[in-house]
């Protein structure tokens, strides 16, 4: 594998937009090595299938090498790059999601949110954590395990940032609050 | 409810080990994706002209290359040259057609007795001519 480029997402980006064939493709390979395991772990978390993920994640990309010319008009980062692939990531998971359902002949379910699947050794933490409503533990994982600000939360799931603080905060009050764990909140 | 304020929102690290496990993304990366996608990538940006800024570079090495063998030969010359020789047999410090007809009048005049064989004023007359084929531009 060829050593990690430097250039920051914003430089790879504006070679993407402007650059020669070869460069071009070059720093578009860079953004893809740098954020692939982000958005196969999205992909991963709406679809909980391996084929479905990397589905997903070959159509975020592509959807990213799209926003390029000659096709597209251009990108310019107003946030982080994690804000624009994360929904990219979620509705192709989604979409092979449904695709995959219509195909075997099930109907589509709520699928525009995290699957609550339980671990197979359901441990205290585990199930308090499932137990969250799917919107409470998408921001939760978003600012904890993604490690997005509230504010790159918001651009993300393209809702306000009360909103975003709001479902944090209760996600939070929830945990808190539930016996199995309260202990671990107030050692 | 919203908070008003942006307080520190803090997780247990217990709870965000957990919570990093539940969304363990496995290892399903795919060489097969990773082909996938940067071969798109290459199709796509294979529309745009390449730089001329490559283009001068695939030429500057052999370009380089030719004017420094050039400037060599050039420089080289001279001193091959103006190397005494048995050839510069008139003494000029070159080596070419009057040397052989030089070469010629001393067999004439010495006969048998110069040393000088006829085989030895062709062989400097073909060399003559072989080098000064090389020296013409």
């Amino acid at each position: 594998m060829s050593p990690a480029d430097r250039r920051s997402d914003e430089e790879l980006v504006a070679v993407c937009n402007v650059g020669d064939a070869y460069e071009a493709a070059r720093a578009f390979e860079a953004l893809y090595r740098r954020h692939r395991d982000f958005v196969l772990r999205v992909a991963r978390r709406f679809t909980r299938d391996r084929e479905l993920a990397l589905d997903a994640l070959q159509e975020t990309f592509t959807y990213l090498l799209n926003k390029f010319p000659p096709a597209g008009e251009g990108l310019t980062l107003s946030a982080r790059l994690q804000t624009l692939l994360y929904p990219a990531a979620k509705n192709a998971a989604i979409t092979a999601v449904r695709k995959a359902r219509r195909a075997a002949g099930a109907g589509d379910a709520e699928l525009d949110e995290l699957p609550a699947e339980a671990p197979p050794e359901t441990e205290p933490i585990d199930a308090a954590l499932v137990a969250l409503s799917p919107e409470r533990r998408e921001v939760l994982t978003l600012r904890f395990v993604d490690d997005l600000s509230l504010a790159e939360i918001a651009v993300a799931l393209d809702v306000p940032l009360g909103t975003v603080k709001s479902r944090l905060h209760l996600a939070l009050k929830e945990l808190r609050e539930d016996s199995r764990i309260k202990d671990l909140f107030d050692p | 409810m919203e908070p008003t304020t942006e307080q520190p929102e803090t997780l247990p690290p217990a709870i965000a080990s957990r919570l990093r496990r539940l969304d363990r993304a496995e290892a399903i990366l795919d060489p097969r994706t990773d082909g996938a996608v940067l071969e798109a990538a290459r199709s796509y940006f294979a529309a745009r002209p390449a730089a001329a800024r490559a283009r001068r570079a695939r030429w500057a090495v052999p370009l380089g290359a030719a004017a420094a063998v050039l400037l060599a030969a050039v420089l080289v010359r001279p001193i091959v040259f103006h190397t005494p020789s048995a050839d510069d047999v008139d003494g000029s410090g070159r080596v070419d057609v009057l040397d052989v007809l030089a070469l010629a009048r001393m067999r004439a005049a010495g006969g048998d007795a110069s040393g000088i064989t006829d085989a030895r004023i062709e062989e400097l007359a073909y060399r003559i001519v072989a080098l000064d084929s090389r020296r013409a531009p």
